[in-house]
């Protein structure tokens, strides 16, 4: 695609919806039960024109109650993970931070494995997972605040510490799980998956994460006055703490709410605004929709892969590490010959 | 007046005194240089002026429902935004919280670039080019967000010879425009010498710093008092009028 069209929001939204509606529409097929692309098509459109039926009911059955709710899941967080990070590393003036950097992502996972070790109810660990995450940005917004501050470093170091805290309860936890009863899931709920889609979770978590996204996509153009540094903001009249934590809260609820129904995907909010950039350009009017955009379509695919590679599902979070770690390589490397992060 | 600036005194919470009781006032088409040896205080003066840091005491006046535009020292860019992004976000103040820029403030921002010669760098990156070019796209950007006072942290610093000439005649042209007053930092007295209408020399020891028309202040004298320098200033005859020059005296035999 050339960089003139890059820059146009309207045929930039066009080409990715389509490109959406494709994954979307392909990743219904794919899986261990194959489904022909016409019988997915028509299972999708008889939920809002009357069709006859010429699809089996065991295909009715696995795409509307297994993908689909599934694959709108990912569709979300991989969104709300795209458009997460490049916010974040806007507002950190660093290209190298993630959604992640606040601890927030550890805090929830913390909070997801303590509810599993006493119950097996999916929404207690939801609710608890969610909690947790709102606690760690607390510890590290009380952290990083100096002279009734918070400096950018000093939030993400803060973050870095209260991240690591969590994930050393994270290790006790593990450590005194019942290795063969309890151990497993828990393991596999932290590498990250979206197994457990259902659409339940998608009604509770959809509603919040798409109004936080909105909020982004809303400020997406300030962020480009925030990153010019807090001096610069406030001479050119944006007042940067306040916004800026506009900015985390709305991170902190789509972090916090897809680690609650996926466990911790990494990579995904690091790895996706790079390539946005490295396509589009630094500015954040295009980068935070197009890092949605693709962050929805790369995890829709991750998943599919994590689905239908093997027998046994592959933990998402694995492969997003992989191929992202890849990728990521890649990019930082003709990031650097086109000098695209300047001197 | 387009500023004021009446008895500003800034004080630390420990009562140490930053500088005390600076007066001075420019009109349109001025421009006045601060100068004085690191740590004397300009930085929190322009700070102050700029609203970030309060006065102790005493008041700055800026003419009713203007802004000030700011250019500050060049730093690390974090990102390769281009220069025209870069121009565009001067505007800041007219573009809502929740809004993106307009058509007109991208025309805004073209026109302030056309007027500064630099056109041809709207598409590229501004981590990509010279530190000279890089000073005219923050005063583009000062300048397109407006208002009747144009603030320079230190514009010629970590230029070569011939981009300091440059910048010093891009203010000249802004002051004949006699829209702005401009007020600029500087660690050369021949800057403040050749461009200046008024000059306020600031000191550690010296309250309140010295102020007025830069022949009264730029003086051999006060060079001295300042920076503890020998200087001679000269001024030769040239068809463009008379050109000055400061020249410091070195107590070493040639």
């Amino acid at each position: 695609m050339p960089k003139q069209l890059m820059h146009n929001e309207k045929i930039l939204a066009f080409f990715f919806f389509f490109s959406l509606a494709g994954i979307f529409l392909i990743s219904l097929c794919i899986g261990r039960y194959p489904v022909p692309f016409s019988h997915a098509a028509g299972i999708i459109a008889s939920k809002f024109f009357s069709i006859r039926q010429f699809w089996a009911e065991e295909e009715e059955a696995v795409i509307l109650f297994l993908r689909l709710p599934r694959i709108l899941l990912g569709l979300l967080i991989g969104a709300g993970l795209g458009i997460s990070g490049a916010a974040f590393q806007g507002i950190f003036r660093n290209p190298l931070v993630s959604p992640h950097i606040l601890g927030v992502a550890a805090g929830a996972g913390f909070g997801g494995i303590l509810a599993m070790l006493v119950s097996n109810n999916s929404f207690l660990v939801m609710v608890s997972a969610f909690a947790f995450g709102i606690v760690s940005i607390s510890l590290t917004s009380i952290v990083g605040r100096v002279r009734k501050t918070s400096h950018p470093l000093a939030l993400v170091l803060s973050g870095i510490v209260v991240g690591a805290f969590f994930t050393a309860l994270i290790s006790l936890l593990k450590f005194v799980a019942d290795p063969v009863d309890r151990l497993p899931s828990i393991v596999f709920w932290l590498m990250g998956n979206l197994a457990g889609a259902s659409f339940a979770k998608f009604s509770i978590v959809s509603v919040p994460i798409l109004v936080a996204m909105t909020l982004l996509v809303l400020l997406r153009w300030r962020i480009n006055i925030l990153s010019l540094g807090d001096e610069e903001a406030r001479t050119l009249g944006t007042n940067p703490e306040k916004l800026r934590w506009l900015i985390i809260l709305c991170v902190t609820v789509i972090v916090a709410l897809s680690v609650s129904v996926s466990g911790i995907i990494g990579w995904v909010g690091l790895v996706i605004p790079h390539i946005a950039r490295f396509a589009a350009g630094a500015n954040h009017r295009i980068l935070l929709p197009l890092s949605a955009y693709m962050g929805a379509g790369y995890l829709v695919i991750m998943d599919d892969i994590a689905r239908s590679l093997t027998p046994a599902e592959i933990p998402l979070g694995i492969l997003t590490a992989i191929i992202g770690a890849v990728v990521f390589a890649a990019v930082l490397k003709h990031a650097f010959q086109k000098n695209t992060y300047g001197n | 007046m387009a500023i004021e600036i009446k008895n500003a005194s800034f004080e630390y919470i420990s009562g140490n005194p930053v500088f005390r009781e600076v007066t001075c006032s420019l009109a349109q088409g001025e421009i006045l240089s601060v100068i004085g040896p690191n740590g004397c205080g300009k930085t929190t003066l322009l700070q102050c002026i700029l609203g970030i840091l309060e006065l102790s005491r005493g008041a700055i006046v800026i003419s009713a429902g203007q802004r000030i535009g700011y250019v500050p020292q060049e730093h690390h860019a974090p990102f390769p935004y281009t220069v025209k992004e870069m121009v565009v976000m001067g505007r800041a103040h007219r573009i809502g919280l929740f809004s993106v820029p307009k058509k007109e403030d991208e025309d805004a921002a073209m026109r302030w670039l056309e007027a500064l010669s630099i056109t041809r760098l709207a598409e590229k990156p501004y981590t990509e080019i010279s530190g000279g070019e890089k000073q005219l796209v923050r005063i583009a950007r000062a300048l397109a967000s407006g208002g009747a006072v144009l603030l320079l942290d230190e514009p010629a610093a970590s230029l070569d010879f011939k981009n300091q000439q440059l910048i010093l005649e891009v203010l000249r042209k802004l002051s004949h425009e006699k829209t702005r007053a401009i007020i600029m930092t500087t660690h050369h007295p021949q800057h403040a010498l050749s461009v200046s209408d008024k000059v306020l020399l600031m000191s550690s020891g010296i309250h309140p710093p010295i102020y007025g028309n830069t022949a009264d202040v730029l003086t051999e004298e006060n060079v001295k008092r300042i920076y503890g320098v020998d200087a001679k200033i000269i001024s030769l005859a040239h068809e463009h009028g008379a050109i000055k020059g400061v020249i410091p005296i070195s107590h070493l035999k040639n």
